[in-house]
C-alpha cells in the first residue's frame, strides 16, 4: 500500500483513499470514518456530531503523541480540540431555563441529591474517596463500556502533550473534571432520610450509567442523555445546605 | 462552472494545453530527497528553479532558438545543479534542522550574473549564478594549471589573452543569512526596493538587506507572551510587487492583513485586515483547519491578492476588506471526506497559488496530479492532469473531471479513485507567456499553450 511520504502508517484511513483500487460502497462495508463524514456533511443529529467528535478527539491526541510536528499544524489541531470541546460540553449542558420554576430547581431525589453534594465535596477536596462503598447499581453489565472507554479521556492538555497547546481550566461541567474514580464514587446511600423529597420527586433520576455518559459523553457513546445542568445543582446544593 | 481549457490572455480565453517537457525519473520508488519542494521562474521566465527536500536547487534555462533544431527553442534544460543547504542539527535545542528547500525567490537581474535566495526552515542564502565561456591563457608568471613558473624560465613577457572555451555555469554563495528565525521559515519575498527581502516564518517577519547578514529587522511579530494563548500563525507573506512599503501576510485562521513600514517600525497593527466572516451555520469541526490560508500572492498588477485555502482559491481586491471578490472551488467534492483527510493529515497540506502573466487566469494544484485553472474574465474552469501515461509530448490534454456521484461519463474519475498521495503542491507560471511548470513529486511537468509550441 502506498504511503504519503513522512506520514505514519495509518491502515484505516490509507485504503479508502489509495488510487486504483475499485471498490463497491454499500453503507455497511463503509469505514466507520466515511459514514461519520457524510454523516457530518448532511448535520446529523447531535449524536453522531458528538461520536464523531469523540473520534476526531481520539485522532487528534495520536497526532499529538506520533511525532514532532509543525507549529501551523499543532495550532489547528489544538483548536480544533477546543472546538470539538466546546462543541460537546454545548451538546451535554442544554441552555439554562429562562424563568426558574421549583419544580425545576428539585429535579432530583434526595439520594441522587446526596450523590452529587458528596462526589462534589470530593471534587472540592471535603471528602476522601477511598472509603466509599461502591455502588451495586453500577455494575459492568449495567455500563461496560464506560470505565473502559474513560481511559481513553486525554490528560489535560498542555499539561502533559504538548507547551503549546492551551491549557484550559478544569470547570465544573467540562469533561476534564470527569475521571474513572468520579464515576466509580457514585454511591447509592441515603443520607438525609429524614427530609421528605416526595414533594420534589418527579422524574426517576437516571441510571448511574446514564448520569455517566451524560457527564462524560466524550467516553460514552450510547448512553442517553440527561437533561441537567449545573445551575440547577448550585440551587439544589442551597436549599439542601439550608435545610 | 464549464469545463473548457482555459488560460489564455483577455480575449483568447480557449487554450490547449500540451505537454512540453518533463523531467524527472520514471522509477517506482522515489526518494525522499528528490521530491520537489518549490519551483520558480524568474522575473524574465528565461530561468526557471526547482529546489528538493534533499536541499539540491537545479536551475534549468530556456534554450535559444537553433537553426538546425526549430523546435529547441523553449525548452527548459538543466542549466546548473548546487547543493543549497545541507542537514544540520540545532545542539542547543536538540533539533533537526532539514535540508529541504522551503522556497526560492530570484533577486531582479542588475548585471550579467543572476541570483536567487534559496531557504530552508532556519537559514536563508544568496547564491550567484555567472556564466563563463572564456578562459585567459598566457599568464606571465602561472602555469597553465594555475601553479607559479619558476622565474628562471620566464625569458619574454606576453600578454594574456582570452580563449573561448566550453560554458561553464558557476555558483558562488554570496551571503548566509542565518540565525534570524526561531520558528520554521515558510515564506522569502524580495522587495521592489531591489535592496532588502523579507523572511517569514511561523510568528515572526523579519526585513533583511541583502547586503547585511548579521543583523535583520523584526517587522512582524505575533508571539503571545504566553505560548499557551497562541491560536493563529503565520503562514505565508509577500511584499506588493511595485510599493516597497506594503506586505502581506496570510494565517491560520484564513484572515490576510496588509502592513504598512511606513507606519511604524514594527507592523504588529496592520493597516487593512482582509477576512470572510463565517457563515455559523457552516461551521464544522475542520472549518477552522481548511480555511487557513496556504498561499498569498499579489497580482502582477498589484491590485489582487490570491490566497489558497484547503478547498478554495480567493481573489481579493485591495480595496474591499470584507470578502474576496471571487473564489473558486478547487475540490469541493472532498467536503465530505475531511474526516479521512483529517485521519491521513493531508488536509494540513499546503498547496501553491499562481496568477498567469496578464492576471486573467490563476492557477493551483489538487490531488491525483491533477491542477486547476480558473478564467477570472470568462469563470471557465478546467482540470488537467500532470501524467506521464496520459500525457504525449505535444499532444493535447484532455480535460478531466472528478465524478462525484450520479451519471459517471467515460475518463470521468471517481472521487473515491483519486489517489491523495500524488499531488500538486507547487506551481509557477511563466511571467509573460502561457508557459506553466507544476512540480509532481519527483517530476517537473512544463506545458504549453499549444499555439506556442507549434510557433516553435
Amino acid at each position: 500500500m502506498i504511503q504519503p511520504p513522512g506520514l505514519p502508517y495509518l491502515p484505516s484511513l490509507c485504503g479508502p483513499v489509495v488510487a486504483g483500487v475499485k471498490r463497491k460502497h454499500p453503507d455497511d462495508h463503509r469505514g466507520p470514518l466515511e459514514v461519520e463524514a457524510k454523516k457530518e456533511s448532511q448535520e446529523q443529529a447531535p449524536s453522531s456530531r458528538s461520536n464523531l467528535g469523540q473520534t476526531l478527539l481520539r485522532l487528534s491526541m495520536d497526532k499529538f503523541q506520533l511525532r514532532p510536528q509543525s507549529l501551523l499544524r499543532q495550532v489547528l489541531i489544538t483548536n480544533t480540540l477546543n472546538y470539538i470541546k466546546e462543541k460537546m460540553h454545548l451538546e451535554r449542558t442544554p441552555a439554562p431555563p429562562q424563568e426558574p420554576r421549583l419544580e425545576l430547581l428539585l429535579p432530583l431525589t434526595a439520594q441522587s441529591a446526596n450523590n452529587f453534594l458528596r462526589e462534589l465535596e470530593v471534587i472540592l477536596g471535603l471528602r476522601a474517596t477511598q472509603d466509599e462503598p461502591p455502588d451495586p447499581s453500577w455494575s459492568p453489565a449495567s455500563a461496560p463500556d464506560v470505565s473502559s472507554d474513560c481511559r481513553q479521556i486525554p490528560p489535560p492538555l498542555g499539561a502533559s502533550v504538548c507547551p503549546s497547546v492551551r491549557v484550559e481550566e478544569p470547570t465544573l461541567g467540562s469533561f476534564e473534571t470527569m475521571s474513572n474514580r468520579y464515576l466509580g464514587d457514585l454511591v447509592p446511600d441515603d443520607f438525609f432520610p429524614d427530609i421528605d423529597t416526595s414533594d420534589v420527586e418527579r422524574d426517576p433520576w437516571p441510571s448511574p450509567s446514564a448520569l455517566a455518559s451524560s457527564y462524560g459523553a466524550v467516553c460514552s457513546l450510547e448512553q442517553p442523555r440527561a437533561e441537567w445542568d449545573w445551575t440547577e445543582l448550585d440551587q439544589i446544593l442551597e436549599i439542601i445546605k439550608g435545610s | 462552472m464549464s469545463q473548457k481549457p482555459v488560460g489564455g490572455p483577455p480575449g483568447e480565453e480557449e487554450v490547449d494545453w500540451c505537454l512540453y517537457q518533463l523531467n524527472g525519473t520514471t522509477e517506482f520508488e522515489v526518494s525522499e530527497a528528490d521530491i520537489i519542494s518549490t519551483v520558480e521562474f524568474n522575473h524574465t521566465g528565461e530561468l526557471l528553479a526547482t529546489g528538493d527536500k534533499g536541499g539540491r536547487v537545479v536551475i534549468f534555462q530556456r534554450e535559444p532558438e537553433s537553426k538546425n533544431e526549430p523546435h529547441s527553442q523553449g525548452e527548459y534544460n538543466v542549466y546548473s545543479t548546487f547543493q543549497s543547504h545541507e542537514p544540520e542539527f540545532d545542539y542547543l535545542k536538540s533539533l533537526e534542522i532539514e535540508e529541504k528547500i522551503n522556497k526560492i525567490k530570484w533577486l531582479p537581474q542588475q548585471n550579467a550574473a543572476h541570483s536567487l535566495l534559496s531557504t530552508n526552515d532556519k537559514t536563508i542564502k544568496l547564491w550567484k549564478v555567472t556564466e563563463r565561456d572564456k578562459r585567459p591563457e598566457g599568464y606571465n608568471l602561472k602555469d597553465e594549471e594555475g601553479k607559479l613558473k619558476d622565474l628562471s624560465t620566464v625569458t619574454s613577457l606576453q600578454v594574456p589573452v582570452l580563449k573561448p572555451m566550453d560554458l561553464m555555469v558557476e555558483v558562488s554563495p554570496r551571503r548566509i543569512f542565518a540565525n534570524g528565525h526561531t520558528y520554521h521559515i515558510n515564506s522569502i519575498s524580495v522587495n521592489s526596493d531591489c535592496e532588502t527581502y523579507m523572511s517569514a516564518d511561523d510568528l515572526r517577519i523579519n526585513l533583511w538587506h541583502l547586503a547585511i547578514t548579521d543583523r535583520s529587522f523584526n517587522i512582524v511579530d505575533i508571539k503571545p507572551a504566553n505560548m499557551e494563548d497562541l491560536t493563529e500563525v503565520i503562514t505565508a507573506s509577500e511584499f506588493h510587487p511595485n510599493h516597497c512599503n506594503l506586505f502581506v501576510y496570510s494565517s491560520s485562521k484564513g484572515s490576510l492583513r496588509l502592513c504598512d513600514m511606513r507606519a511604524s517600525a514594527l507592523c504588529d497593527k496592520h493597516s487593512k485586515l482582509f477576512e470572510e466572516p463565517e457563515d455559523p451555520s457552516n461551521r464544522s469541526f475542520f472549518s477552522e483547519i481548511i480555511s487557513s490560508v496556504s498561499d498569498v500572492k499579489f497580482s502582477h498588477s498589484g491590485r489582487f491578492m490570491l490566497t489558497r485555502d484547503y478547498l478554495t482559491v480567493k481573489v481579493w481586491d485591495l480595496n474591499m476588506e470584507t470578502k474576496p471578490i471571487e473564489t473558486y472551488q478547487v475540490h469541493d467534492y472532498l467536503r465530505s471526506k475531511l474526516c479521512s483527510l483529517y485521519e491521513n493529515d493531508c488536509i494540513f497540506d499546503k498547496f501553491e497559488c499562481a496568477w498567469n502573466g496578464s492576471d486573467s487566469v490563476i492557477m493551483t494544484g489538487a490531488y491525483n496530479n491533477f491542477f486547476r485553472m480558473f478564467d477570472r474574465n470568462t469563470k471557465r474552469d478546467v482540470t488537467l492532469e500532470a501524467s506521464r501515461e496520459s500525457s504525449k509530448p505535444r499532444a493535447i490534454l484532455k480535460p478531466r473531471r472528478v465524478c462525484v456521484g450520479g451519471k459517471r461519463r467515460k475518463d470521468d474519475i471517481s472521487v473515491d479513485s483519486l489517489d491523495f498521495t500524488k499531488k500538486i503542491l507547487h506551481t509557477a507560471w511563466h511571467p509573460a507567456e502561457n508557459i506553466i511548470a507544476i512540480a509532481a513529486t519527483n517530476n517537473l511537468y512544463i506545458f504549453q499553450d499549444k499555439v506556442n509550441s507549434e510557433m516553435h
